[in-house]
């Protein structure tokens, strides 16, 4: 066979980069996806766990808070219990009520509200033009820097050599040009004055105008009190009923899926739902594990691949190998094709998350049976050895097969196949 | 703001005008004042020390030396013009101030 010559060898390595970069923009894709994809699986998983709780605790009516608690052995949502936190609450919220509408500040609310914003309004008038000119003042170069010294005092100790004097006299000059007559002053000693009685009064009136935003401030804090209590009042049947369902939700999610299954499976509705909720949960964390394997991983490998094309490259295309010949096995071997392998990853990846997502038969899950969600959302066709829990199940229950044969045949005739449409093209 | 070199060259040629023959750099050793003068007319006994902390010369001249050179300066023997570091933003600010320093130091040697 002929040897491949360095140039030959350039392209093929050129080659397997153009192709390893579109592997890579195609997992960032597929990423992205995932992300939105989560997202979406994410509220549907809300929507089961408030189907479920809403099934559990349908209302406030003591049968139904008795019974939830009945079924799933929790005290806290017995109808005494509930009732008895939401009279305390009730009592709670009506003493807030109470308390705020015996203040004074309330009672005269308005008439409070009315004479602090005008006292504010007063205020605001004779503070701003002193704020306007303290700003001007100190906006004006040096000027704060001169005032600091005590230009113009007797206290003021820069020496007559120093640069500094000379700077103070130039800007103390300028400012007094500027600012001094509209001031009514005529030299910097009387500005400086007039400045620090602006400064001082101003400082006073800003302290007034704070006392007086904070009245006004805890007055609008007062009256909100009281419309926050009148309004958890209204709602408190809304409320009672989702801290209820929320005390239910904390209790079944600390549960193992098992557990969970025994404490509802008596009860058809019961089993429907809380199937929904383990069957939507286990078809997030499967979207994560193809994600991991046939995502995450694969770019990882890609990264690596592309670092040690591009080392390879740069040493082709050293001078001193212009002209050399390399091995045609060696050459091919390096750097061949992989989209075949790109491409059959990516369709195992898209197929079977299809068919994740397009699984909704929750109810075909047996809880205690051999079949796993993931047999069920891929229809046993897709191996899902790379998931801990799918190889320690599958090594455990040689038969697992057989169970899904039954249980593929059963939904035949029952004429569903569990999922919303026939997407699985080619999953081997 | 001018840096040390700019404000050297500034000052070495406003005393030019006013007819003073400033040496750059002179080592200037008198009584307990040891420092490197950045410019110094030894026959006029006039100079200028420009303080920043770019050429480290702020440890030049120590609060002793200043208060030496003060009273020194308060009986006429000498005259530097002392540029307190970083303040002067422009080569014309410089200039009139060094100018109003040297009409001072003729007023204190009684020039007409």
């Amino acid at each position: 066979m002929s040897q491949v010559s360095n140039q030959r060898a350039i392209q093929l390595a050129e080659q397997q980069l153009g192709e390893l970069a579109e592997e890579k923009r195609r997992l960032a894709a597929a990423e992205a996806e995932h992300a939105d994809q989560q997202r979406a699986v994410a509220g549907e998983l809300e929507e089961a766990w408030h189907h479920l709780v809403s099934v559990l605790v349908p209302s406030l009516e003591a049968a139904a808070l008795d019974g939830a608690a009945g079924v799933l052995h929790l005290p806290g949502v017995r109808s005494v219990e509930v009732e008895a936190r939401a009279r305390a609450e009730k009592q709670r919220l009506e003493a807030q009520v109470a308390g705020v509408e015996a203040d004074p500040r309330f009672a005269q609310r308005d008439v409070k509200r009315a004479e602090l914003d005008l006292r504010l309004r007063e205020l605001e008038d004779y503070a701003q033009p002193l704020r306007d000119g303290v700003r001007e003042l100190e906006a004006e170069p040096v000027f704060t820097e001169l005032v600091e010294s005590g230009y113009g005092t007797p206290g003021y100790a820069v020496r007559w050599y120093m640069a500094s004097y000379y700077r103070h006299w130039k800007y103390g000059d300028q400012v007094v040009d500027k600012q001094a007559s509209r001031r009514g002053v005529v030299d910097f000693p009387a500005l400086r004055r007039a400045y620090l009685e602006e400064r001082d009064t101003l400082a006073g009136m800003e302290q007034s105008l704070d006392v007086l935003r904070q009245e006004r401030g805890s007055l609008e804090a007062l009256v909100r009190a009281r419309e926050d209590a009148l309004a958890g009042l209204a709602n408190q049947p809304q409320r009672t009923l989702a801290h209820a369902r929320e005390r239910v939700r904390a209790h079944l999610s600390a549960l193992e899926a098992a557990d969970q299954a025994a404490l509802l499976s008596h009860h058809p509705a019961y089993s429907v739902a809380v199937k929904r909720v383990q069957g939507v949960a286990a078809k997030q964390s499967h979207l994560e594990d193809i994600h991991q394997e046939w995502v995450v991983k694969p770019r990882e490998q890609v990264q690596q691949v592309v670092q040690k094309t591009q080392r390879e490259l740069s040493k082709l295309r050293r001078p001193k190998n212009a002209g050399r010949r390399w091995d045609p096995g060696e050459v091919s071997q390096r750097f061949r094709s992989r989209q075949p392998q790109f491409d059959k990853r990516h369709r195992r990846y898209q197929d079977t998350r299809a068919r994740i997502l397009a699984f909704n038969n929750y109810d075909r899950y047996e809880p205690l049976g051999h079949l796993l969600w993931w047999d069920l959302m891929t229809d046993g066709r897709v191996d899902g050895d790379f998931i801990p829990e799918v190889r320690h199940h599958h090594a455990h229950n040689p038969g697992w097969r057989d169970h899904f044969h039954h249980d593929r045949a059963v939904a035949a005739l029952a004429g569903d196949d569990g999922h919303s449409g026939d997407v699985l093209t080619d999953a081997s | 703001m001018l840096t040390e070199s700019q404000g050297c060259q500034v000052l070495q040629r406003v005393f030019a005008e006013r007819g003073y023959h400033v040496q750059a750099d002179v080592p200037f050793r008198e009584g307990g004042v040891s420092f490197d003068a950045d410019g110094w007319d030894p026959v006029a006994r006039v100079g200028f020390e420009y303080l920043t902390s770019e050429a480290g010369d702020r440890e030049d001249l120590d609060a002793a030396e200043m208060a030496e050179l003060d009273a020194r300066m308060g009986r006429g023997e000498l005259f530097f013009f002392i540029m307190d570091g970083g303040l002067v933003s422009t080569a014309e600010d410089l200039a009139w101030a060094a100018h109003h320093f040297l009409d001072e130091v003729a007023r204190r040697r009684g020039a007409p």
